[in-house]
């Protein structure tokens, strides 16, 4: 196939005047995504928990940052490096965080679209987003996990890359970016490691084509999808003191979700799925049409996993970690694929109608496919802090309250741990360790508030059938409970004594 | 003997440094390098004693950096050599001609040997098929005037033009840069190659570096042909060998080039503009890495090398021991070539731009010092993951252990990950899965790198040999 040939490069070449406006046009882009209205989100708020106390260097924060699919390590991090440079610059972290994984996506969907047709076409995605309230909605929402649409837009530019050249660097990066999302949370990991083999499935069917060795396609382009996950559990080791910590989590998820339930959402959604489907068949169409066919085949396990997911983990009530952005990535970058597809003549047509279809399906299916049966709210009936510390304060001053898991401590950030101690593990022995030396208190949330598993987590069952060393001092009408661990801290007791005696 | 176009031995000044007028590693370190480096020893030594914790902290924090910056640095380079193919390349249609139109440029390829009468028959064949005009090339085997086997073996084969043999008076110091001097300090030619003994250069090499030559502008003093291993199938280590040299002459040469930084030359298949080679009064006799110091040399006097897409053809080391005292040469005239170029620190800096100078201390220093302190960190990480000794985080405060995990976590990966990339640019694809076992390549690496940097306080100037092995085939052009 011929590529239109840029008049733009082939007028400015790559002058200094060139390169300027267009680094202009992407900070235009950027300023005007932080300059535009932000709605906060639970998600943030438990990122930004996460990094306060990892600056801090509490323990919770390393294990939060590390050990948990719902609140995934990229995130964080971006979130991390934002807000040391927000310090800086004098910025808000969380906008500039969200506003700069937006950007950097938008641009390397630009720029793919630069590549696939012609300079003037760049701010086609950008005027996609604002022209479809559906994606703007999405986008003005202050969610860290947007982070999650920056390896997906960088990957679909490389895709375009690799279609059009085929060059060892493409190839390198849409490997590399594709293996970022092993840090995005479970599904975002899953569609990435699918999208890996994809990728080298298609990568090894053109070398093949070009009668040209693929000794060693398979070692670059898986490679780094599974670095990222050794590294991902290797930091698990590290922190949680076992690999697969996250999984365990994840394998009490079943036990809280029947069949029934998942049917239910689906079939909640299901004009929406149908939808996604629909963009389905123009990529699989290109697959076989089109120069871009490689890339919009890896596209597909992008775009389907999320979809599917979704009513999943409504039906489980657990985050869509990073699942919105990757769809609203994917689609645009499918758009931007499509536009170029030339398999029915004129192109400029086929173009147009393909493209038009995804902006159709892009109104409708985001809200129909993330609507609500009730929206979900982090603290979600959770008591004040400042309610907790009084009430503890009448007896126990020094006393301070632990609480388990990755959102729960989200709700009482405290960096200096001076009135709440937090760990993501539940670890009984541990905890009753500590209440030997100091006077401990224990917050327990009601298996209702979607904070730990409703079944077979130990939260639950304290909170069902409490503990011989647990008082139970104070309940909410909401079901929460705050507990006294009535173990006395040593040498405080006056029956230590009996201690020593029967160790 | 001929008479002398130029001399290139005899010693021109009273300096002890620089005996033929530049710089020359008579001594690896001046007086002031000397006096600093044992006041810098002394005085760590004298503050760890007396307040460790700082002490070490701050050792730490400046090698951390430092390994940042090299990280950073070689990804650097490898991500220029992928962006463009900057090699230069032509085609066979294009070598039908001579460049100019109208006649070959005059070719002089040399090749010092010393004991290698086994390896004899096969260099003379392989470099029988170089195609390049006879009556245009004169290739001249520089042997030792008392490497009688050698010379021998040689003359036995009665050797025909263009072939000739030069022999080399026996002189100290007895290294190969000597006699390369010695073999073109007479004889007519526009261009020269240099070639090991058991070198395979693809047949139109020549006429590719004349092309090159051609079309470079007349400050490229210097073109430099990968070099690639014909025996990687050979064991574990031919294989480690192979990826390395894939890297090296795959991405970080061409990034170099790309970066327009200096290059350090590797051992053969450097072709040069002769005029200007003599100019520059040819290789330092005393440099155990002769061509590493070259390069930077050409580079400082305002000369330029550039990289050709065409491959000599090498034998890797397929012992351990050999492979070792080789590698120790090799770092060891790293070591030496850093301290002789830095010695007029500022004047060099200057002459060089900072840009050029960073990019100098970043390859040259940094590849000798990252294997040196490699083992120190790979044991402080085994005892970290392992043990999780008490006490070692405090040496690692927030921004140095974020500094070091990226070094360690992504920093690692990419050396590893861009070895593969290389075996697969290289041809050698097969060879991409073993880069996930590079570290303990490297550790062979960090052990003749001790050894090359401890020789050079008793022996500065000893040859570590490249033995080369008669017993392998050598590629069918």
């Amino acid at each position: 196939m011929a590529h239109s040939v840029n008049p733009f490069s082939a007028q400015f070449g790559h002058s200094f005047e060139r390169k300027l406006l267009t680094a202009l046009g992407y900070c235009a882009i950027i300023v005007f995504l932080y300059m535009m209205p932000h709605r906060e989100s639970e998600a943030m708020q438990v990122h930004e928990a996460i990094v306060q106390a990892l600056r801090a260097g509490t323990t919770w924060g390393r294990q939060a940052f590390i050990g948990s699919f719902a609140r995934p390590v990229l995130p964080s991090l971006a979130l991390l490096c934002c807000t040391i440079l927000s310090e800086v610059i004098g910025t808000n972290a969380a906008i500039l965080m969200v506003s700069l994984s937006q950007g950097l996506a938008l641009i390397f969907l630009c720029r793919a679209l630069v590549k696939v047709r012609s300079w003037y076409l760049a701010p086609l995605p950008v005027a996609l987003v604002l022209a479809i309230p559906t994606l703007r909605q999405a986008m003005m929402r202050l969610d860290p996990n947007w982070l999650t649409a920056l390896p997906v837009a960088a990957a679909a530019y490389f895709l375009v890359q690799w279609s059009r050249k085929h060059r060892l660097r493409d190839v390198m990066l849409v490997s590399l970016n594709l293996g970022l999302l092993a840090f995005c949370g479970v599904v975002p990991a899953i569609a990435g490691a699918i999208a890996v083999i994809v990728f080298y499935v298609q990568h090894r069917c053109w070398l093949k084509s070009q009668n040209q060795s693929a000794d060693g396609a398979g070692t670059i382009i898986l490679s780094t999808f599974l670095y990222c996950a050794f590294l991902w559990l290797l930091w698990n080791w590290l922190v949680m003191d076992n690999p697969f910590f996250p999984f365990h989590e994840l394998a009490e998820f079943p036990k809280s979700v029947t069949q029934a339930r998942v049917y239910a959402q689906f079939q909640a959604r299901a004009e929406a799925i149908a939808a996604c489907l629909f963009v389905l068949c123009p990529l699989v169409i290109v697959r076989n049409k089109s120069h871009f066919g490689g890339s919009a085949m890896t596209l597909v396990p992008l775009f389907v996993i999320p979809v599917l997911a979704v009513p999943v983990c409504f039906a489980g009530n657990i985050p869509l970690t990073g699942l919105v952005p990757m769809i609203c990535a994917t689609l645009l970058a499918a758009f931007v694929i499509l536009l170029d597809a030339d398999f029915a003549k004129p192109v400029v047509y086929t173009a147009a109608y393909l493209a038009g279809a995804v902006c159709c399906v892009a109104i409708w299916i985001a809200p129909a496919l993330t609507r609500r049966d009730s929206p979900r709210e982090l603290r979600n009936g959770a008591p004040d802090p400042k309610e907790i510390t009084e009430f503890i304060d009448q007896f126990w001053p020094d006393s301070r309250t632990m609480l388990y898991g990755v959102e729960l401590p989200a709700l009482f950030p405290d960096p200096t741990e001076q009135r709440f101690v937090a760990r993501v593990d539940y670890q009984e022995q541990d905890l009753l360790t500590q209440a030997h030396d100091e006077q401990m208190h224990l917050l327990v949330p009601p298996p209702t508030s979607g904070f730990y598993p409703k079944k077979g987590h130990p939260l639950a069952d304290i909170h069902a059938n409490g503990r011989p060393w647990l008082l139970l001092e104070k309940t909410w009408p909401n079901g929460w409970q705050l507990y006294r661990l009535v173990q006395p801290p040593k040498n405080e007791s006056r029956l230590d004594f009996l201690r020593q005696l029967n160790p | 003997m001929p008479d002398k176009i130029c001399d290139l031995t005899s010693h021109i000044s009273d300096d002890p440094l620089a005996p033929r007028g530049f710089p020359q590693a008579t001594q690896t370190l001046c007086t002031w390098q000397r006096v600093f480096l044992v006041a810098l020893l002394v005085g760590l030594v004298a503050w760890t004693v007396f307040d460790h914790h700082n002490a070490l902290l701050t050792i730490n924090i400046v090698l951390s950096l430092f390994y940042l910056a090299t990280t950073l640095y070689r990804m650097l380079i490898i991500d220029a050599a992928l962006r463009h193919r900057v090699e230069l390349n032509y085609t066979p249609e294009q070598l039908q001609r001579p460049p100019d139109g109208k006649q070959w440029p005059r070719y002089m390829v040399i090749l010092p040997m010393y004991h290698e009468k086994d390896v004899l028959p096969q260099l003379i064949e392989g470099l029988s098929q170089l195609d390049y005009p006879k009556d245009r090339l004169e290739i001249r085997l520089l042997i030792e005037e008392d490497d009688a086997e050698t010379m021998d073996a040689a003359r036995e084969m009665n050797l025909q033009p263009p072939f000739k043999i030069v022999p080399i008076p026996k002189s100290y110091p007895r290294t190969k840069p000597k006699a390369c001097n010695v073999g073109i300090e007479n004889g007519e030619a526009d261009l020269l190659v240099i070639y090991d003994a058991e070198d395979h250069p693809e047949p139109d090499q020549l006429k590719k570096a004349a092309w090159a030559f051609h079309d470079v502008p007349d400050n490229v003093a210097c073109i430099q042909a990968k070099l690639g291993y014909y025996n990687p199938r050979q064991n574990l280590l031919t294989r480690f060998f192979t990826a390395e040299y894939a890297t090296w002459f795959g991405l970080c040469l061409p990034g170099l080039d790309r970066l327009q930084a200096p290059i350090p030359l590797g051992g053969t298949s450097n072709h040069f503009r002769l005029n200007i080679l003599r100019k520059v009064k040819g290789w330092d006799e005393y440099n155990v890495t002769e061509d590493c110091d070259l390069g930077l040399r050409l580079f400082s006097m305002g000369y330029r090398t550039r990289i050709l897409e065409s491959t000599t053809w090498e034998q890797a080391c397929p012992y351990v021991p050999f492979w070792i005292k080789q590698r120790s040469r090799w770092v060891k005239g790293y070591v030496q070539t850093y301290c002789i170029h830095t010695r007029d620190f500022f004047r060099f800096h200057e002459r060089m731009g900072f840009l050029n100078s960073l990019q100098f201390h970043l390859l040259i220093g940094g590849t000798f010092l990252s294997q040196l302190i490699n083992p120190l960190y790979w044991v402080m990480t085994f005892l970290w993951l392992v043990w999780r000794p008490e006490g070692l985080d405090q040496y690692f405060p927030v921004p140095i252990f974020a500094m070091g995990s990226f070094c360690l976590f992504v920093g690692n990966f990419v050396f590893i990950y861009t070895t593969a990339l290389a075996c697969i640019r290289r041809g050698v694809g097969y060879l991409a899965k073993l880069s996930f076992l590079m570290p303990f390549y490297w550790m062979m690496m960090s052990v003749a790198a001790w050894k090359g940097t401890l020789q050079l306080l008793w022996a500065p100037h000893h040859w570590e040999k490249t033995k080369h092995f008669a017993n392998q085939q050598p590629p069918q052009n």
